[in-house]
């Protein structure tokens, strides 16, 4: 049946190792998924599936130093196949046809709200550009490595994010 | 720095500390990679042909009438469960062969879980097969919190957000009952489906935890613990 022992193919030095990735990166790891989805349930099942897949392969990565790359950009595919099969649902479009009317009411809401819900709308990629890049801080560079992209990529998906919003935020804030 | 992107700088720093990091999620990372190096290394060595013939096979084996069987119509999933005593607590053990849910539900749930299917077609969970145990939850106010993941046959996500399930539990080592507060919700996951979730607080304690839904009634007992 299912039931396995456990501890069989993990040492004890291993899952300390293992441990101590965990700690280090979960709590940012969450934070990027979270921001990324908007969704707090999402971003658990991400972190939790993005450490699995990454622990399970970890002597198979070419560069472990590069650990917090592999696992942003697990984080980034992850939500990326959540976001493709949302869109797949049959309710998707009832969705998004709420979220434009909650966007388009949103003068009467508050500042964070209009831009909790522009980002919100935004392409995946170009969402994930604009927190990687304004939240993780991360050079374009950087970025492009998560995304497996090129830098002019990255500059152009931060760009037409950035103006997607402003235009939503000009349009919205009260 | 336009202003544009200062806004959505301090934005995005403001909503990242609306994220939690419940503790469970590290106990369920190292058992799920524990199962992911058993399985993995076996089956990338077989190449992709073998994934394919394994799957077949595998498939196969699932839905043999000598492994699995489906719940006959009518029958109670309690009334052939086993029980486990843990800690004076009468964990319920699945019967074997395990259920095994309507397409398009896999037959059993993957090894991540190190779960099996237990209930009917109008109403099933996934359980540990030795009986289930909680720990390490999150912490609120002396009570625990944890999702509990319920499907259905009948269940038309499109159709009920949130879907009309009841989740109680009645204390069995003690005085003491509890009731799902927030509304139930729905999910997708391509390796388990669509499937109804419901938030539980719970304390410390021997549960009987029963889920409604639809007329159709599953209970099993999980024991929680400190």
């Amino acid at each position: 049946m299912i039931s396995r022992p456990l501890g069989a193919t993990v040492g004890k030095r291993g899952e300390q190792r293992l441990g101590e990735l965990y700690w280090r990166h979960a709590s940012d790891a969450v934070r990027l998924a979270f921001l990324i989805t908007g969704d707090q349930h999402a971003a658990e099942d991400i972190v939790q599936d993005a450490f699995i897949r990454l622990f399970g392969r970890f002597q198979d990565l070419r560069k472990p130093d590069a650990f917090e790359t592999y696992l942003r950009r697990t984080i980034v595919n992850l939500s990326r196949d959540r976001f493709r099969r949302l869109k797949l649902e049959r309710d998707y479009a009832s969705l998004e046809a709420h979220t434009s009317r909650q966007v388009d009411v949103a003068s009467q809401v508050e500042d964070r709200e209009v831009i909790r819900r522009a980002l919100q709308s935004l392409p995946h990629r170009q969402r994930v550009a604009l927190v990687l890049r304004f939240y993780g801080d991360l050079s374009e560079e950087d970025t492009a490595e998560v995304l497996q992209c090129s830098v002019a990529a990255v500059k152009s998906l931060v760009s037409r994010g950035t103006a997607s919003l402003n235009e939503r935020m000009r349009g919205e804030t009260p | 720095m336009s202003d544009t992107e200062r806004r959505i700088a301090a934005f995005l720093r403001e909503e990242a500390d609306r994220a939690t990091l419940p503790a469970v999620i590290y106990e369920r990372v190292l058992r799920g990679t524990k199962i992911r190096r058993m399985v993995m290394p076996a089956v990338m060595g077989l190449g992709v042909i073998a994934i394919v013939m394994a799957g077949l096979v595998t498939a196969g084996a699932l839905r043999s009438p000598s492994s699995i069987r489906p719940a006959a119509p009518g029958e109670s999933p309690e009334a052939t469960a086993t029980l486990r005593e843990v800690d004076d607590c009468p964990l319920t053990i699945p019967p074997e062969p395990a259920f095994v849910p309507p397409e398009p539900y896999p037959a059993e749930p993957p090894d991540l879980y190190q779960r099996v299917w237990y209930g009917t077609t109008a109403l099933w969970t996934m359980i540990d097969p030795e009986g289930e145990v909680w720990k390490n939850l999150p912490d609120e106010d002396g009570s625990f919190t944890e999702k509990t993941f319920w499907w259905s046959d009948a269940y038309p996500p499109s159709e009920e957000p949130p879907p009309p399930i009841t989740v109680t539990g009645r204390r069995l080592d003690g005085p003491g009952s509890l009731e799902a507060g927030g509304p139930a919700g729905g999910g997708f996951r391509e390796d388990i489906g669509s499937f109804m979730l419901v938030g539980i607080e719970i304390p410390a304690g021997c549960w009987e935890l029963t889920a409604t839904y639809r007329g159709a009634e599953l209970s099993y007992v999980v024991l929680i613990k400190d």
